[in-house]
């Protein structure tokens, strides 16, 4: 079924296929995920696969329509589970600088606050309001 | 039999416990979720974005864990959001510290609106101390927009490009700004203990204990000093004896069966859904509309945060998946009433860093990265350039937003759940509508390539309060100014239910002060207290 999911998540120079990181049999076996994935799936007409690019991804804006639901499950499983696919990660890694590793336990550098910021704010005017025990303390 | 008997073991459950021990109380602590593991949060695995998804999602329907209560919140604009274990909803939280302002507790005096507190931020004051060394803070004083105060525990947290971005705008504007408050350790601090290492997703937990919640700060102390704390305990009633004093509780067990714990004094904590739920449920003779609800008011002014939210794009990176995703700065700017702008009250805005991948492509400050054609040329465009004000409103009470009991929907033990019926005034429209223009003008001013606003976050309702209030007069208010119930006096309400009004900022470290000033009224006033018999 990487026609549905190569229609959803196409691909580029530096991104690959859900298909090509084996995005089906992860979702089909994801126990929140499989569910709207094997239902939208269902709803494919016969030869659906055979459709040329532009065809696939009209038959899946219809379903989206008549179904939005079962379809935002659809979106939010293959998503996930694309953009948590180490191969994915590393593409991110090299084109962002986000690291494709977990974010514990290494975390990022915590870098020291420069009070040198708050020269300006520091400076305003009393912001709040007094209230009547405040013009008595 | 107990001296206190507290039900829910989260942010005001955990302070008050420990309060009371120190005190010499007799204290047991019921909680129907479980102790989280920080050495199992999603953080530490490649999939952990796919928690917040699931398993870890904020929302107890979406969740669906055997120790969470489903929700009916079909009649809300906006849902749920909380967590049940030992440190309740600080579990998932972001960490934001700020505290009331003093006028938040006169909104009647000098707006005309809402309800007075019968306390002041002066009498709090001291409580905001005491809980700000427990929980450990990072900030700064000096901020020109609430009164002074001492020093942090720990400095700021650091803006990131996104909050040095953004403080400049606001610089450039004239408008006020300032490094939030925040509950996370910028150096160790605290038992055990260890320093935040920037690593973003606060919500899934922090292995070093960094990020500040009840299970890494109050209860190892509370549990020190003889509380008593009992986990997967389900409280579903609070008995009263002939006489209409609160004599304990009955709860199930995880094995189904059920307990009963007797005690002197009665205390919940369970926040304003789940103790507004437990008082209901509490139904007797004397109390045929649930427990010390001669008024009415029981379940009703429920208060959030509608919360709008704006998000500027830049052509350079941000890298905001990095650093504490909630905190960075502040501007109270609109806080205070300026009638001029055609509502009262006001509202803050809140500088929040970006999300992961799989964050950014489903949506969320943004909206969902599309399917198809050019996925991945928007997923370039948007991850990682991003970063987002919230405009954070005062709610002001309103009688017919409340929490009442589902008649169909109910927990895996029987019990009804909890269902929200919730909806803005036009107040709140405006205010959300000003703070939308001004964080527009911030983002413009900052430089950002392209900007999209939401007029109200539905996943928004981490803030559950005002459901049994505080207040003078026993007519109009379900508890004294020590939050012990007018018609119940051994029934204390620990929780955000008290709260007369809401601010427009961050509750917790409100909620935790009230907490331990309701701990110190009970131990001085605990030859008087009438028990049960």
């Amino acid at each position: 079924m990487s026609s549905l999911l190569d229609t959803l998540i196409p691909g580029d120079a530096d991104f690959p296929t859900p298909g090509a990181v084996g995005l089906h049999d992860a979702l089909v076996m994801h126990v929140r995920f499989g569910g709207p994935y094997l239902q939208v799936t269902s709803l494919l007409p016969k030869g659906f696969a055979l459709l040329p690019q532009e065809e696939r991804a009209k038959v899946l804006s219809q379903i989206e329509q008549k179904h939005p639901l079962i379809f935002n499950g659809l979106i939010v499983g293959v998503y996930s589970l694309y953009y948590t696919e180490p191969k994915v990660a590393i593409v991110i890694e090299r084109l962002t600088g986000h690291t494709a590793r977990p974010p514990q336990p290494a975390g990022h550098q915590l870098v020291p606050f420069d009070p040198k910021f708050l020269t300006i704010p520091a400076a305003r005017a009393q912001l709040y309001r007094p209230t009547p025990e405040t013009d008595n303390a | 039999m107990t001296d206190v008997v507290i039900v829910g073991a989260g942010a005001s459950g955990g302070a008050a416990a420990w309060r009371l021990a120190r005190a010499g109380f007799k204290v047991t602590c019921l909680e129907q979720g479980g102790w989280i593991d920080p050495d199992a949060t999603p953080s530490l695995r490649p999939d952990w974005e796919i928690a917040r998804q699931t398993t870890h999602h904020p929302n107890p329907n979406v969740r669906a864990a055997p120790q969470d209560y489903p929700v009916d919140d079909t009649e809300a604009a906006i849902k749920p959001f909380l967590y049940n274990a030992v440190g309740g909803s600080t579990i998932l939280w972001g960490a934001h510290f700020p505290r009331f302002r003093p006028s938040d507790f006169r909104t009647k005096t000098l707006d005309g609106v809402g309800d007075d507190w019968p306390i002041s931020y002066e009498d709090l004051a001291p409580y905001y101390e005491e809980n700000d060394r427990m929980m450990g803070v990072s900030g700064l004083a000096g901020d020109p927009g609430n009164p002074p105060r001492d020093n942090r525990q720990m400095p700021p947290v650091p803006l990131g490009r996104a909050g040095k971005r953004m403080a400049r705008a606001f610089d450039q504007l004239d408008w006020h700004w300032w490094p939030a408050d925040v509950a996370i350790n910028t150096e160790p601090y605290g038992e055990g203990r260890g320093a935040c290492n920037n690593c973003g997703p606060c919500d899934l937990g922090c292995p070093h204990g960094a990020r500040s919640a009840t299970d890494v700060s109050y209860w190892p102390q509370a549990i020190a000093a003889g509380v008593q704390l009992r986990t997967g305990a389900r409280v579903f009633e609070v008995e009263i004896d002939a006489q209409g004093k609160a004599s304990g509780v009955v709860w199930y067990d995880r094995q189904g069966q059920v307990q009963r714990t007797r005690a002197s004094v009665v205390a919940l904590a369970a926040n304003g859904l789940g103790t507004a739920r437990l008082m209901l449920l509490s139904t007797s003779k004397r109390f045929p509309n649930g427990l010390a609800n001669d008024t009415d008011l029981v379940g009703r002014r429920l208060m959030h945060h509608p919360t709008g939210m704006v998000t500027g794009r830049f052509l350079d990176e941000m890298d905001g998946w990095a650093g504490p995703f909630a905190v960075s700065i502040l501007s109270q700017q609109f806080y205070e009433t300026d009638v001029t702008r055609g509502f009262v009250r006001g509202y803050q805005m809140q500088l929040l860093r970006s999300d992961g991948p799989v964050g950014t492509a489903v949506g969320g400050y943004l909206p969902r990265v599309p399917w198809g054609q050019g996925h991945h040329a928007r997923f370039r465009d948007v991850f990682g350039h991003t970063a987002s004000l919230t405009v954070t409103t005062e709610d002001l009470p309103r009688m017919e937003n409340r929490v009442i009991l589902s008649t169909h929907l109910t927990d895996m033990d029987g019990i009804p759940a909890p269902k929200t019926i919730y909806s803005l005034d036009q107040n709140t429209k405006k205010m959300i509508a000003h703070g939308i223009d001004r964080a527009t003008e911030a983002f413009n001013v900052a430089g950002a390539a392209d900007i999209a606003a939401q007029s109200l976050v539905a996943d928004a309702g981490f803030h559950l309060l005002g459901t049994a209030c505080m207040g003078a007069d026993q007519a109009t208010s379900v508890t004294d100014s020590n939050s012990r119930t007018h018609s119940v006096p051994n029934l204390l309400i620990l929780d955000g239910s008290v709260f007369t009004t809401a601010a427009a900022l961050n509750p917790t470290s409100t909620i935790q002060a009230l907490a331990l000033r309701a701990a110190d009224a009970l131990t001085r006033d605990r030859a008087e207290i009438k028990v049960a018999s």
